[in-house]
């Protein structure tokens, strides 16, 4: 039995409480017991004492009393005024003939009670003995002493304290048992999350531990689930992550290695087909080059090392730049871009440039996605405490089965045909981190073949609150 | 908790009960085993009152937190 462990030692503290009360309280009990008994029979023996006096002042008579001694099992012996016994209790260290110490004939003289222990010389007994004066109008005729032996009140109180250990050890018994089922139960749990650590530490990552309590232990057993979930979603996410980009490097490379080669070893016609070759090498290499970029932004992103240059920022000049820049490749395609500005919003409190950023890639993919129509930006106060922005296109949409994984990184809603449209896969899930770092939250809504609608906010703040 | 741990804890628990109740009877010397039986009832009752007091006061706090909710 392994006794390093929190059941021995929860259980080992319970029971060592209990011994901690239990052992004093019954030394205090048997004390106050053995007093309380002791007093009694030191009261008897006083008031019997008294009685004998009493009898022997008023008729003189110990033969009487020795009489009346004998019958009622009463040790009690008799002195004259001299000290001398004259009616003996049938110890022999106590014989008729004997003297008391003259202290005790000075004191009974005086009218004083005596209490004391007497061992007997030769049989080593002990007596507890009250002794008190003979005295009629004044005179003094000497004392009686009524004696109870020590042993048969050390028995009685021997039994009472055998009975005191015996309820002890039966009381020892139960908290023991009910000691064993608790540290039981109050352990078990944390047993159990232990267990389901370790299993999670090997990578066991389907392992979570029963939640039964909603007390701190119930709260770790949910930071630990919760703990597992995550260490699965990043595991998941990881390895998805890794696929993802090991693909989309492994794409353009293809088509630069082929292209390269096919220019290397001079396998075109004319010079245009040389030339349509080399902008392609140029345009992946570009698009890797992106790639990259993206991929570095968004990871410093996710380990929370992306540093914002905040500032209170005026809207309306962001988009309007952003769809100045973007205005070419609209026109390009035939697209109008639409622009409805709310006039004298408050400012808002972001990075200016990263907000370019996120209305660039916004406005930019619906221009990748339409083929004709209207890209409608439109931004106005929602309600007292935020702005809202719309960016609206006429595109191709996204399908609601595909809705919820959009800003996930690499997904891509038509793979067969992502490549048609540029991209690497990772602006949206670079919007939606750079508008949730800056407290802003972003929402979609699309129907397939009509368009695509993302939904911006961005809390109004006053200036004196960042 | 197995079986074999429960039997254990019981059985401490019913000696401990055992140990009190001879303990508790021997000075009025029993007639008839309906004593120690009266007794160990009369024991047990008072071993069940923390309990009692414990399961009441649970009670009131989840009732109190109930109503809070």
């Amino acid at each position: 039995m392994k006794w390093n462990r929190i059941v021995v030692k929860l259980g080992g503290t319970i029971i060592l409480l209990f011994l901690v009360v239990l052992l004093p309280v019954g030394f205090v009990t048997n004390q106050i017991f053995s007093g309380f008994y002791f007093n009694k029979v030191q009261e008897n023996l006083d008031q019997l004492s008294s009685r004998y006096a009493d009898f022997l002042a008023s008729t003189q008579n110990p033969a009487a009393v020795k009489m009346m001694a004998e019958f009622s099992q009463v040790l009690v012996y008799v002195v004259d005024v001299d000290g001398q016994i004259i009616v003996d209790p049938g110890i022999e260290s106590l014989s008729k003939g004997t003297h008391v110490p003259n202290e005790e004939l000075e004191a009974l003289s005086k009218g004083s009670a005596i209490k004391k222990e007497y061992k007997d010389s030769f049989t080593g007994i002990r007596y507890l003995v009250s002794g008190k004066p003979i005295k009629n109008s004044n005179l003094f005729y000497g004392g009686v002493y009524v004696l109870s032996s020590m042993e048969g009140i050390g028995q009685s109180v021997q039994k009472v304290q055998d009975l005191l250990i015996l309820s002890g050890i039966g009381a020892f018994f139960i908290a023991v048992g009910f000691t064993f089922v608790i540290s039981r139960k109050l352990s078990n749990p944390l047993i159990q999350m232990e267990q389901a650590t370790r299993k999670i530490a090997k990578g066991d990552l389907e392992t979570r531990v029963d939640v039964v309590s909603k007390d701190e232990i119930g709260s770790l057993a949910y930071a630990i689930n919760d703990l597992a979930v995550d260490l699965q979603r990043y595991r998941d996410t990881r390895s998805e992550f890794f696929a993802n980009i090991s693909h989309e490097l492994r794409t353009p490379m293809t088509y630069m290695e082929g292209y390269a080669k096919v220019v290397k070893e001079g396998l075109y016609q004319t010079e245009e087909e040389r030339n349509q070759y080399l902008d392609i090498i140029y345009q992946e290499s570009a698009r890797l080059t992106h790639l990259i970029h993206d991929l570095f932004e968004l990871s410093k992103m996710e380990e929370g090392k992306f540093s914002f240059n905040l500032e209170w920022i005026d809207l309306s000049e962001v988009i309007e730049q952003v769809t100045l820049k973007a205005g070419l490749k609209a026109k390009e395609k035939g697209l109008e871009i639409s622009v409805d500005l709310q006039k004298d919003l408050p400012m808002i409190y972001a990075d200016g440039l990263r907000m370019e950023q996120v209305f660039l890639n916004l406005i930019e993919n619906a221009i990748r996605y339409s083929e004709k129509g209207t890209v409608f930006v439109q931004m106005k106060r929602s309600n007292s405490s935020e702005i809202l922005i719309n960016v609206e296109d006429t595109g191709i949409g996204i399908p609601q089965t595909e809705l919820p994984y959009i800003f996930d990184r690499f997904y891509r809603v038509e793979k067969s045909r992502s490549r048609d449209f540029g991209g690497t896969g990772l602006g949206l899930a670079i919007v939606n981190r750079l508008v949730e770092l800056q407290g802003g939250t972003i929402e979609v809504s699309s129907q397939v073949g009509h368009g695509t609608c993302f939904v911006l906010r961005f809390p109004l703040i006053s200036k004196e609150e960042p | 908790m197995k079986r074999l741990e429960w039997i254990i804890a019981i059985s401490f628990v019913v000696i401990g009960l055992s140990c009190l109740t001879m303990s508790a009877t021997s000075m009025m010397k029993p007639e008839s085993i309906h004593d120690y039986l009266n007794m160990l009832m009369r024991i047990c009752l008072w071993t069940g009152i923390p309990v009692l007091i414990a399961g009441i006061t649970y009670l009131i706090f989840k009732r109190n937190r109930g109503n809070k909710r």
